[in-house]
Formats: C-alpha cells, structure tokens, sequence
C-alpha cells in the first residue's frame, strides 16, 4: 500500500446529495483515512448538508482534525455545463454557499435552477473542476476557462466502461489546445463497492421506477466507490494522480476557520454589547425587586454578567430580549426555559420567570465557563401566534441574515420498507402490510413467523433482499425539512456562512444545517416555539378580567397555594399542563406533590427515559420514605450503603448532586454531574456524554464512555456495583433524559393551570376549549371535567354564544361557561361574527330572519341546526333542520320575500338521537352519556361502573364497560397497550397485554364500545384494570333507538 | 309488468375469480381505499386500513369495473330466457364507505305462465344461478326499482302488485336509496328514516329540499311515472355446421364448404360490426369421434379470404386422423376491428395488415410455440438487453426490429452474434482493448460481475469476459 501513489478524491457525492449518494459522510470519511488518501473533498449536489458531519467525524471519531477535508459542491447548470467547486478560502467556501443559496432559493424545496447567466461572474478563491459528459462540446470548456483560468481543471474519471482508453485521449487533446491541465477524480457515489444495489435503488427513486427498468440510468458498474490507490494506479496516469495533491494544496479552507458574529445593530447608541446588557438589567431590576435587589441576587447577576462577556454571549441574550420584548408589546404570552434561561440575567429581563431565589435550588444554572457549550434558551410562545414572531425576526434582521434550522429527516424502517419496496416492485398491499406494524422490525428470531403470518414467504429471495436493503437504508438521510422553530441569526449574511434554502412552507426559508452541525460549530441558535397553553392561559385570564375584572397574569400567580396543590395530590389534572396524561396522573397520588421542586420533578420523571432506566420505583420508595419520616437523611440510607468504601469527599459530593432527588438520578444534568464528581470527567467530557447518550440507540458507541466512567469511579473506591447501577441507568436513559432547567419551566406552567382549574374552573376551561386542538384531551372530556368541578355549561346557542365560548353571570356569584360556536364542526368563523354582529343590532326572532340577518347559507344554517343551536327560534333538532333546508338565499329585491312553506309535523328526537347528533356535530354532549342509556343492559352483563372502581379490593375479578377514548402503545411498554374507557361515571384505564391483543385483535383494535372483563388492580388510590377478555359491543351503540352507525 | 330483480353484492370479487373469504376487493378515491365486498367477517363499506387491522391476512384486490360489467352482462344474457325485456345496470355510489350495487333485471309478467308459475320460474333460475356460481339476492315486482329494493333488503316475498308493494316499501329504511350520502344523512337528521315517512311528506316542501328529482325517483318506485328501460339483447352465436354429401379424406373437397363457411361468418360479422380473433373447427367423424382445430389470429378482422386462406393453412397442416363427415365453425372469440383495417372497404393496403397476416401463416404452419419476436429489454446484462416474446401478445412492432430507446451514440460496442449461454474458456484468451465492467442484476438473483473484453480468435473477434465472482473466462458472443 506504501508503494501506491498519493492521492486525494476531488469529487464525492454522500448520501446528502439525495437519491444518489449511498454512503454518509462519515462512512466516506472514514474509508478514505484507512485507504490511506491524503484527502477529500466533499462535494454534494449543490448542498452543504454533510460537510459538518464529516469534519466532525475526521476531527472527533478518527481524531484527525488536520486532515484535509476540502468544502466543495457539484452543479449541473440548465445549459451546462456540470462542474465542482472547491473552496480554496472562507471568501471562496462564502462564494460556493452564496450560488447554492441562489439556485436553491431559485427554486421549489428540495430543488435548484442555475444557469450560465448565473454564474457570469465566476466565484472567487475557488478551484473549478470540470466534468466532461459524453457528447458535449468543448464549449464548455471554453465557457469555464474565461470564468476560471488557472484555476480550472478537467477531471478524468475512469470506470471502466470499455472507454476509458478513448476517453482519456480525448481529454488529452482538449487539455492540449485549451491549456487546462487534466486530474484525476472517482465521482465517488459510495465508500465501498458494496454499496452498488443501494445506489441502484437511489438511482431508481430518483426516476421513480423499479430497479429492473432502469436500464442504462443505472450506473453499469460499481466503480463509483472509493477505491484502493493500487486500483487507481492501475487506471490512471501518475501524473494525473499527483495533479490531485496539487489541486487539494490550494484548498487550504477547513470548517475550523467559519466565525460569526450575533446581529450588532441591538445595542443602544453609544454602548458596546456588554455595557447595554447591563444597562437593560438595571432598568429592569426593580419590576422584579421594587423592594431593592437582595444582596445573594445581585452577586449573582454580578458573576454571569461577568461571564457574559468573558464569552462575547451578549448578543445573544438581546437577541432573545428583543423576541420577547417584542412579543410581550403585542400581548403575546412567552416564557423561556433551558440552562441559560434560568439565570438570573434572564429572570431580571422577564425571558423567563423561575426566579433565582428557586434557581439556588438547581445543579447547572448557566453556561459553565469550562465548557465550550453554548448556552440553552428556548422561548415559548401562544401556539397561534408564534407566526407572528417568526415574522418579526424574518422582518427585523431580513431573510439574507435570519432562516431556520434545518432537521435532516432520516429513513425510518416504515419509509425505508416502502422506498426499497417501490424500487423492487414488491406488491404495494404487502408492503403496507409490513410497514403497518413494525413489531417485527427488531426482533430477527421470529421474524420468519411474522412474514408468514403477513402472507410473505420468508424463504423468497426477492423478500430476503428488500429487507436487507431498507436495513441498510435507514439512517440515511431522505431530506431537509425545517425544525421546529430554532433560529439562526447572523450579523453578516448567512449564506456566508451556509446555504440557505427554501422549506416546505411558504415565507419560511432554512438552512442546510441541522442543530447537530450548528453546535458541532458553536453557533448559537435561538428556538421560537409553540406552545398551546400559552394560549389557553392567556385567554382564561382575559375571560376572567372580563367577568369580573379579576387582573391575573403569569407572573402574579399565588405560589404555594394549598387548594392547588391539594388538588394536585387529588390527580384531578385534566387539563392541567404536562401533569395531565393518564401516567402523570396515576403517578400523583404516589409522588405527593408538595411544592414546585416536587412538581418540577414529577415532570421530568413520567418520561420514557426514567422509566427505561429504572429510576420511577426507587424514586417514590425514597420519596415516600422521606414523606413519612421528614429527617433528610433517612431516604438516602441505601444509598449510603452503596458508597461504602468511597473516598470521603466524593462520597459527600456525589450525595449532594443526588440529594434533593432521593438518592436517583432524574435530570440530565446530574448525571453529567455524577460523571464529574464521581469519575472525574472534565465538564467538557461530561458535555460529550451527554451528546453521546442522545445518540447511543441510533449510532451506538457508548462504550469508551462505559469504560471511562466505571475506571474513574473504580479509582474513586466506588464499588463496581454502585458504578453499574448507574451506568445502566445513564444506558436506559438514552435520548430522552429531560433537563431539569426545562422542566423548572414546564413546572411553572403546570402549577399556574393547575391553579386557575383550582380556583377559576370556568375561565380556565374556557381558555382550554378556545385553544384547541392542543392538550391531551378532545374538548368532550375537558367540558366533563368542567362539570364534575361545579361549572354550569351552557349549550351552543345561536341567540347567546360567541364564536368562542365565553363566561355569562350564573345562578350564584359564579360564571356560567357558554359553549361558543366555535364548537360546531365545519362552521365558518365568519359565519359566526355575521350572527354575532347581527345580534348586537337587534335579537333574532326566527330562523328566517336570522338567516337573512347573518346571511346564512343552506349548509351553515344546517351545521347549526345539527348542533341544536336553533333550538330557541325552530323549537327541536328535526323541527330545525327542515327549516333550515327549506331556506332559500334569495339575493336584491326578493331578499326579503317570504316563501310560503307547507307545515310539517315531525317526530322531536329521541335522547339517544339527540346524544349522537351532539356528538356528531361538536364531539361533545351536554345530555346524558351515551353509555347512561345502555346501562340497564350493562347492568344485566354485570358490568361495574367506572366510578364504582374505587371500592373495589385490588385483585378482584371486575367488568367493566365504555366508549374507547383512546388507544396507545407506547414503545416503552414492550407491546403491552393502554386503553381508556369513559361511562357515565367516568374513566377507567385498561392494561391490555399483547398475547390478548394477538388473540383478540379485532375487538382490542376496533371496538368502539367494549365490555372487558379482568382484574382490578390499585396501587396507592391509583386504579387499572388489567383485561382479560374483550368484547366487542359497538353494534349496541347503533341499536340505540333509531341511531346510525357512524357514532365517533 | 312484474320484475324480477337480482342484485349481486359479491359481483365484485367473482368478476375477479375470488372465491376465498380473505379475498375482499376495494374501490378508492384519492388516498381513501375501502372494502366493496364483505371478506373475513368484515363489512363492505370498511376502511381498508380498520379491516386490515381487525383481520391482517385479509387480501385486498382492486376493483375491475370492466370485468364487472362483463360478468353482469354474462348474467343478463343468461337471464333472456325466462323473460324479455332484460336490463342491467351498476349503480355507482362513488362515496367513501359506499359499495356500487349490481342488479339485473328480466320482465317475467308474460312468461309466468310458460315456466310453470312464479315458484317454478324462481327455482329454474336458481339453478342456474348455482351453475353460473353468481350468488345473487332475489326481489320481484312490479316496478324495476320496487324489486331492486326488495332484493337490497334480502325480501324474497313477491309484490304482485302495485297496491301491495307501497306498503312494503314504505317499510324500508331510506338508507336503501341510492342517493348521496348527505340527503340520507339530511333525512335521518330530520327523523325521516322510512320510506313510508317521505310518502307522507307534502310533495311542494319536499321538492324545494331535495330536488324534483328525487320526487320522481320515489313516484318511479310506487309505479306513478312510466320507466324507460333499456333492453339489452344477447347477440346470437356463429355457430355453422356445413354436411358433406359423402365422406371424404381429401382436402380438395373440403376447400367448398370452407370457404362457403368463412364467406358467411364474414357477412355475419359485418352485420355485427365486430371482428373474430378465435375460430374451432371441427372435423366429425364416424363414431361421433372429431378432430377439433382451434385458430387464433392477431388480431381482430372479418376478412373471408383470410379467414378462408387461415382455415386452409391450418388444415394442410393437420394431416386427417379419419375421413370426414361434416365440418362445424364456431367463432369462439369476438373482438373490436382495429381502425386500419376499416379503412378502404376492408382492405389490406398497409404493412401492418400484412405483416399480421405473414404471421398469422407462420403460426398456423409452425405452431404457436415455434415463432417469437425480439423485443428489447433495458438491462446492462448483454444476455438480458434481448427478449423474446410470443407475436400473439401484442401489436406486431412497428416499423420492425431496430433500435430500442436504450441505445445511445456512446454505448458500448455489443456483438453481432451472442451465444445463448456463454461458454466457459479453459485458459485465458488474448485480450485486445480496454476493459468493460459490468456489474449489474441483483435484484433478480442474476447478479453479473465481469470484465468483458474483445479477443483475438482465428477467423474473427471474440466477446469474452472474466467472471469476477470465479474468476474464470467465458466466450459470450462474436462480432462480424
């Protein structure tokens, strides 16, 4: 291998240039060091997309970081002709990102459109390549040469296809009479060979058809890999070899080298960044402190100012400043979370609203100066009127300076099945088939069976290779999409820095970077994101300040409120934030909540990663230890025991990080915290752990950690016991380990719902059911919980509602919550306002005139006489929708003509009729539950009402019966489904285990009505009820009198 | 008038040849797929995605509204001899959810009487129901929509009269209608969920909320307004057997009637205005034994002296077991004349007829088997980039054999002549060029790796590769 030329490969797709690159970065990467080149350059189809991930994997996994790793992109312009780029400066690299942003931007998602008129002026600091195509005329040569003459190349790619002798000569003529020299490139399309039938199957999507019909489009050899330099020796001249060193020396550019600056244009006049940051937290000091700034607070606020500007981080923190300045100027709630957001710099300028005085009680408050990690803010905002903020940033810094993040959305076993399956023409019905349920995916040993049963012969050679092709293709990247609100704000244009392209949605505009690539290169990225209690609390404040001029607002809400958290305790959080899912709420009654630590733990620990990891049972054996014998100690006695033989002071240390958390690890920032007080890892060490754990079920490699972690605890006398245990638990919690200055946030929240449910139910509801969709819960069971709390909801009403729904005085001091037209499905919005405005002139005194009034159509005066909300002018539901199909629009001087009608005697509906129409109108009833009419039978079946659960023993054989509200299989439960039923007294949860689900499939699956017969089980007030045997009994909700079948 | 109507909720899945309970055939609009036949317990009208589900192994096929209407019209021909006139129709309900309802209908008020009474008629055509295997729902009477209700709610009891089918049909729910699903939900929203309640209605409100239209749907029904019907009427068959004076085993005294025969069938065929593609001959000899010769052509014609010119080849060809007795033709196969042929009174001007005829000669001389046609296949493979194909598949091609879209000015030098199977070298030959890789074919288990190259050989170029899997040489073709 010694004797093989040197060499460097100028030319190579990866899997980021979508559709036909079969190897990743990293493979590409890798392969290359061990073949031993002395370079690569990447040049993807006008995209940067994988140039970070290489670099970070030269400079982290390969430990090259001074290998040289040549930025570079492949376009094809509309009139030809096709070349690569490579970046010989950042000036250069800044001119290859500005023509893929201008062709991208040019263009639809996914796609380019450059021509020559495009790149007329040629782009400086670059070395051009161009790649000669059969049949093209030397024009483009000449075309190339006026733009970059010496410069410019023509690559000689050899593949053996009968006419590389031919070509070579060609070239060499043209290289001749044009004086351009040749040099030699692979047009590298795959890090090995093996990787041929994947690359057909890109090649094949790309044209959308079967492999077996692509014909020459498929490449006719798998050539296109990188190959062994004694390969390449035997193909190429030497010289044209040796060309290559010198094309990759003049690209001297490495990603090291990108800086960037946070926009400079928010800083007062006459400030510099750090001296207006400190001018905005003094005038903002005494809204928070009116009283005089405690002495703890200010030395605080002293100390991250000063690293503040140790790390030039002021500019991001006015950036988030001004978001939310701009935000709450407009009445938009907000409220930031995240490590640096729970400082108090950001307390001070109202980006967040966990007061330090709290904060004392958290492990990483801020950006640690060791690491070079840059800090953590995510603001959340209204769900519905996030748009408008993200319009302000697009406006404030224009879209050359501000675009999103991108997400890479990666092959999934599902889409991976069906894109391989498309490419090999296996039947699409078997395709849907296999992809429909993936519980097969993982488990190899009985795979043959599942196929089988799916009617797929396991033995086909054909099934063998689909599913050994959609492995191989998972993980790779199909295409950018835009992430969910982080943003890149730059001062300098950002296509200096990266691409920027067009996303799926119109007005929005992404980057080719996701969130990994922005931190692998420190850039800072604020993320903008949704969030619907924002809304919903907002609006219940408002109501409330309506009704009875009650001020609330976020910030002025009780703490400790005994009611609140009474109610808490209760479990009675349907609604709440966060707290309200059927695992959050069964774990309440356990975890005893008693303050906002309490709840910002409950929070991070109904998670899958706790609960993989194991941490729930010790977590409430320690808790509830500690609840029944307050001594702080007492909880933390086993783990005193696990210490055993430990030096001292690590001893104490580590009981410190895992204090206030009973002895186990919740949050992720203890167990970075463990790995440094426990095995000395540095906190930068500790920062890479993390990003390690995030990824170790996707890519693996957490093993250098395993051993790094139990030596250094090891040599720290931990027992070998003690460092298993946590290393499994740093194993189970894996990617969804949940930080705790999140969850300090998300608990403000929670308690804040909590306590407006407490203490303002019907303003609280109202602003939950204005808000949807978000929450847990369909609008049914959040007015159900309304109700049970004593509201007096009213029905939708044509003569009283709103577009939303709305307080109105009640029989006492109480509001009454009218339910708004909103609530009606199908109906405009404009519609409503037309009733509402028309009603404000004069009150409606039948159908017609409403509908003449409100200009009504035929279909919206039948939505609202299926929602009974003509019940005032038109008497019953059938009464109702005849006049409302007798109406006729009749438009100038008829408009208000009469047209005589014959009168009809129908029959008023029955209760069971009216129930469903309720349901089939808003989703929603007012009346008795449907599973009230059926329970005579019910009863007849010996079926308890879920309400009656309570008294029950645990153990104890039970029937229980309901309409199916939600199904869910969550991946941590290892195929065992939840399922909900709601009676007329309530919910009650089922645990369905898969052998049931096997064998009856068809009930578990599909039933809308359930009877279910098994065991109750209660454990601390918590009760399920774990099936043993399902009937399906939706035909009764049809043999209501007189229903249709199509209840939902 | 009294209508006996079937209507066939499995049509669907039996014009497909689906017998098996997990067989269940779906229509769909958009993305949208549901179930149009009941299969494995599971209702028509489900959604695909719920009934795969409930039941994994179901096996969803789609709709063939083709082969549906071919499989009624198959029925209805049946049906033309209890009763005239006979009509057919399926009523398309392209809602989601919805299944399209197939019904046939024979006017048996005038042939009661000849089958023997209602009760006899009605077993006669279930027996033939049961040898046709079409499962069908049976209603009689005296409207057409009146049966077709009767039979959609599986009500067997005749209505012989008008006076008697009002009361049975207000009965019925109005879901049976076959109107939008919207009026349905409309009436049911307003409580009307019988007939008998729209009966009732005033005739003025009801038109100004449902459309004039549906009134006379339901006047229809009760027999209030005539109905049109369209009458299909089953073609007859071409079925000609021709006696000879004596018996004969010379083919020269066969030559008469063979062309008296083809003349007639091309009258026939004309009067028709349709083509044959399939003809049987049969040759009757003593002893009821036959020679049966079947003729296919390629394509649809009604030409009498290619019919004739046909027959004769195929008879020269057959030397005769026994002396005949009588010959029989039977057009077997009808099929649509294609536009040239029409042309100029039938002629045979262009080259397609001709070519279709030079084929038609070959086959009847050398069999079905003997003849194929190239046809070019895009693969790098060089054994794949060739096929062949039977000329009775499809159109003959059309300016002949030439090049295929794959071919490209830079495409590789191929052979003239490649071996069918290439030849294994025992040492390795003298190579002229540069090597061609070709690495293609996995995904059919036919995976090729190898070098191919251009060898010297004593009186001509040789085609060999090395296979790069064994390593070994093989000889593949020679060039000119």
């Amino acid at each position: 291998m010694n004797a093989a030329p040197a060499y460097v490969e100028l030319h190579a797709l990866s899997a980021f240039s979508f559709q036909r690159g079969a190897s990743l970065p990293e493979e590409l990467v890798e392969r290359a060091l061990a073949l031993g080149y002395a370079g690569l350059a990447l040049t993807d189809e006008c995209s940067m997309a994988g140039i970070v991930r290489a670099w970070k994997h030269a400079r982290d996994d390969c430990a090259r970081p001074d290998w040289p790793l040549i930025a570079g992109a492949e376009f094809t312009l509309a009139d030809g002709p096709k070349f690569v780029l490579l970046a010989q400066t950042q000036a250069g690299y800044a001119g290859i990102c500005a023509a893929i942003t201008r062709a991208r931007r040019n263009a639809a998602k996914g796609r380019y459109r450059l021509s020559r008129a495009d790149f007329d002026a040629g782009t400086a600091q670059t070395c051009a390549l161009w790649i000669p195509r059969d049949a093209d005329a030397p024009h483009e040569l000449d075309w190339l040469h006026a733009r970059y003459a010496g410069r410019l190349w023509i690559a000689v790619e050899l593949h053996r296809d009968g006419h590389d002798g031919a070509r070579l000569q060609r070239l060499r003529a043209l290289s001749r009479h044009h004086g351009v020299p040749l040099v030699a490139c692979g047009d590298v399309h795959m890090h090995v060979r093996a990787r041929r039938p994947l690359q057909d199957v890109m090649t094949a999507l790309r044209h959308r058809l079967p492999v077996s019909r692509c014909g020459p489009r498929l490449f006719a050899n798998g050539e296109r890999h990188l190959r062994t330099r004694a390969q390449l020796a035997a193909l190429y001249p030497p010289e044209l070899l040796r060309e290559t060193l010198a094309v990759a020396e003049r690209c001297a550019f490495r990603l090291d080298a990108l800086r960037y600056e946070y926009p400079r244009e928010l800083v007062g006049p006459g400030h510099t960044p750090s001296s207006w940051l400190r001018t905005l937290v003094e005038r903002h000091l005494p809204e928070r402190w009116p009283e005089g700034c405690p002495r703890a607070v200010r030395e605080t606020l002293e100390r991250e100012l000063a690293l503040i500007a140790e790390k030039g981080y002021e500019a991001f923190f006015l950036t988030v400043y001004d978001i939310v300045r701009y935000a709450r100027e407009r009445g938009i709630l907000c409220q930031g979370r995240g490590s640096a957001a729970n400082s108090a710099v950001c307390y001070t300028l109202g980006i967040t609203e966990v007061s330090p005085e709290f904060t004392e009680l958290l492990f990483e408050r801020f950006i640690s100066k060791e690491r070079d990690e840059p800090p953590d803010i995510d603001v959340d905002f209204e769900h519905e009127r996030r748009e408008e903020v993200i319009q302000y940033v697009y406006r404030k810094y224009g879209r050359e300076r501000a675009a999103l993040a991108a997400t890479v959305i990666r092959y999934q076993p599902r889409s991976a099945l069906r894109d391989v399956g498309r490419a090999l023409e296996i039947g699409a019905d078997v395709v849907d088939r296999l992809a429909k349920s993936l519980a097969w995916w993982d488990e190899a040993a009985d795979l043959p069976e599942r196929l089988r049963a799916a009617g797929v012969d396991p033995e086909a050679p054909q099934i063998a290779l689909w599913l050994r092709l959609a492995r191989e293709l998972v993980g790779f990247p199909r295409h950018l999409s835009q992430h969910v609100g982080g943003f890149v704000i730059s001062d300098a244009p950002l296509s200096t820095l990266v691409p920027v392209e067009n996303a799926g949605m119109p007005e929005r505009t992404i980057i080719q970077w996701d969130k990994d690539d922005l931190e692998a290169l420190g850039l800072l990225k604020v993320d903008v994101l949704a969030l619907g209690m924002l809304s919903a609390l907002r609006r219940s404040f408002e109501l409330q300040r309506a009704f009875d001029g009650t001020a609330l607002q976020l910030r002025g809400i009780p703490q400790n409120d005994a009611q609140t958290y009474a109610m808490i305790r209760r479990a009675e959080t349907i609604g709440v934030f966060q707290i309200e899912s059927r695992a959050q709420m069964s774990m309440l009654p356990r975890l005893q909540p008693r303050d906002l630590y309490d709840i910002t733990v409950q929070v991070a620990i109904v998670r899958p990663g706790p609960i993989q990891g194991g941490m729930v049972h010790p977590y409430l054996k320690n808790r509830m230890q500690a609840l029944r014998q307050p001594e702080a100690a007492s909880s933390l006695g086993a783990l005193h025991a696990l210490l055993e033989g430990a030096r001292a002071d690590k001893q104490e240390a580590l009981l410190r990080v895992l204090a206030r958390t009973h002895g186990v690890p919740i949050f992720q920032e203890q167990v970075m915290r463990i790995a440094i007080v426990a095995a000395d890892f540095s906190p930068g060490e500790a920062d890479r752990l993390r990003r390690s754990m995030a990824a170790w079920k996707r890519d693996g490699g957490l093993e250098k950690w395993e051993h790094r972690l139990k030596a250094g605890m090891a040599r720290n006398g931990f027992s070998p016991a003690f460092a298993e245990r946590i290393y499994q638990q740093i194993l189970g919690f894996g990617a969804y380990g949940f930080p705790e200055s999140h969850a300090a946030s998300f608990a403000l929240l929670a308690y804040a719902s909590a306590y407006m449910k407490c203490h303002y139910p019907a303003a609280f509801f109202a602003g939950l059911l204005n808000s949807q969709p978000m929450g847990f819960y369909p609008p049914s069971m959040l007015v159900g919980e309304a109700r049970r709390m004593g509201v007096d909801v009213r029905p939708v009403d044509v003569c009283h509602s709103q577009w939303d729904c709305t307080l109105e005085r009640g029989t006492d001091a109480r509001p009454a919550l009218r339910l708004g037209l909103r609530l009606i499905a199908g109906l405009p919005a404009a519609a409503a306002q037309r009733i509402v405005r028309a009603r404000a002139l004069q009150p409606y005194r039948s159908v017609d005139d409403l509908a003449q009034r409100a200009a009504l159509s035929r279909r919206e005066l039948d939505l609202l006489a299926g929602a009974d909300a003509l019940a005032a002018l038109a008497g019953h539901r059938h009464a109702a929708r005849w006049q409302a199909r007798g109406h006729e629009r009749l438009d100038g001087l008829l408009r208000t003509a009469q047209c005589a009608d014959d009168a009809v005697a129908l029959d008023a509906p029955t209760e069971g009729e009216d129930i469903l129409a309720d349901y089939r109108s808003m989703h929603l009833t007012l009346r008795r539950h449907p599973v009230a009419l059926l329970r005579p039978r019910l009863a007849r079946a010996r079926v308890t009402p879920s309400g009656a659960l309570a008294r029950g023993r645990d153990g104890e054989a039970v029937r229980v019966a309901g309409i199916v509200m939600f199904r869910q299989r969550p991946g941590s439960a290892k195929g065992t489904m939840f399922v909900t039923l709601e009676d007329e007294t309530g919910i009650v949860n089922l645990i369905v285990r898969p052998a049931l689900i096997e064998a009856e499939r068809s009930a578990v699956v599909g039933a809308r009505l359930l009877i279910v017969q098994g065991r109750l089980q209660c454990q601390q007030s918590v009760i399920h009820v774990v099936a043993e045997r399902c009937f399906d009994r939706s035909h009764w909700l049809g043999e209501l009198p007189y229903l249709s079948r199509d209840f939902r | 008038m009294l209508w006996l109507c079937l209507h066939c909720p499995h049509l669907p899945a039996e014009a497909l040849g689906l017998r098996d309970p997990l067989d269940a055939v779906t229509d769909g609009r958009g993305a949208q797929r549901w179930l149009i036949t009941p299969g494995a317990g599971i209702a028509a009208g489900t959604a695909l995605g719920d009934a795969l589900a409930r039941q994994p192994l179901l096996r969803a096929h789609a709709r063939k509204p083709a082969a549906e209407r071919a499989a009624l019209k198959r029925l209805a021909h049946a049906l033309y001899r209890y009763g005239s006139p006979v009509s057919a129709a399926i009523e398309e309900l392209p809602e989601p959810g919805r299944a399209p309802r197939a019904f046939a209908w024979v006017e048996i008020g005038r042939s009661l009487r000849l089958f023997g009474g209602l009760d006899a008629l009605r077993d006669a055509i279930r027996a033939d129901l049961t040898a046709l295997q079409q499962s069908a729902q049976l209603g009689i009477a005296p409207t057409r929509d009146g049966a077709a209700l009767l039979a959609l709610a599986g009500q067997t009891a005749p209505a012989l009269s008008l006076t008697a089918l009002e009361p049975r049909l207000a009965e019925l729910p109005v879901w049976l209608l076959a109107w939008p699903k919207a009026q349905i939900d409309a009436l049911n929203g307003m409580g009307l969920r019988r007939l008998g309640d729209l009966f009732a209605l005033p005739r003025a409100g009801f038109a100004r909320r449902f459309g004039v239209e549906r009134l006379h749907t339901l006047d229809r029904l009760r027999g209030r307004v005539p109905d049109a019907v369209q009458a299909i009427v089953p073609p007859p068959v071409f079925r000609r057997r021709f006696a000879l004076p004596e018996e004969t085993v010379h083919l020269e005294s066969l030559l008469f009637p063979l062309r008296r025969m083809s003349y007639e069938l091309q009258g026939w065929l004309r009067a028709r205005d349709t083509g044959v593609r399939g003809l049987v001959l049969e040759c009757e000899h003593a002893h009821a034994r036959r020679t049966r010769l079947g003729l296919r052509f390629v394509c649809a014609h009604r030409d009498g002296a290619r019919l004739f010119d046909a027959l004769r080849t195929r008879l020269e060809r057959e030397a005769l077991a026994a002396p005949v007795r009588a010959l029989h033709l039977h057009a077997t196969e009808l099929g649509a004349v294609s536009g040239g042929q029409l042309a100029l009174f039938d002629g045979r001007s262009d080259a397609q007829l001709q070519w279709a005829e030079t084929v038609e000669r070959l086959l009847a001389r050398l069999g079905e088997h003997a003849l194929w046609t190239p046809a070019v296949v895009e693969d790098h493979r060089p054994e794949r980039a060739t096929a062949q194909r039977s000329p009775l598949c499809g159109t003959p091609p059309g300016g002949g054999p030439g090049t295929g879209p794959g071919a490209t000015a830079g495409a590789p030098e191929r052979p003239l002549w490649l071996l069918p199977h290439p030849v294994a070298l025992t040492q390795a030959p003298r190579v002229l060029d540069a090597v061609e890789r070709i690495e293609s074919g996995w995904w059919d288990g036919a995976d090729a790796r190898r070098d191919y190259h251009i060898a010297d050989a004593p009186h001509a170029r040789a085609w060999v590769y090395r296979d790069l899997a064994d390593g070994r040489w093989y000889l593949h073709g020679w060039f000119a």
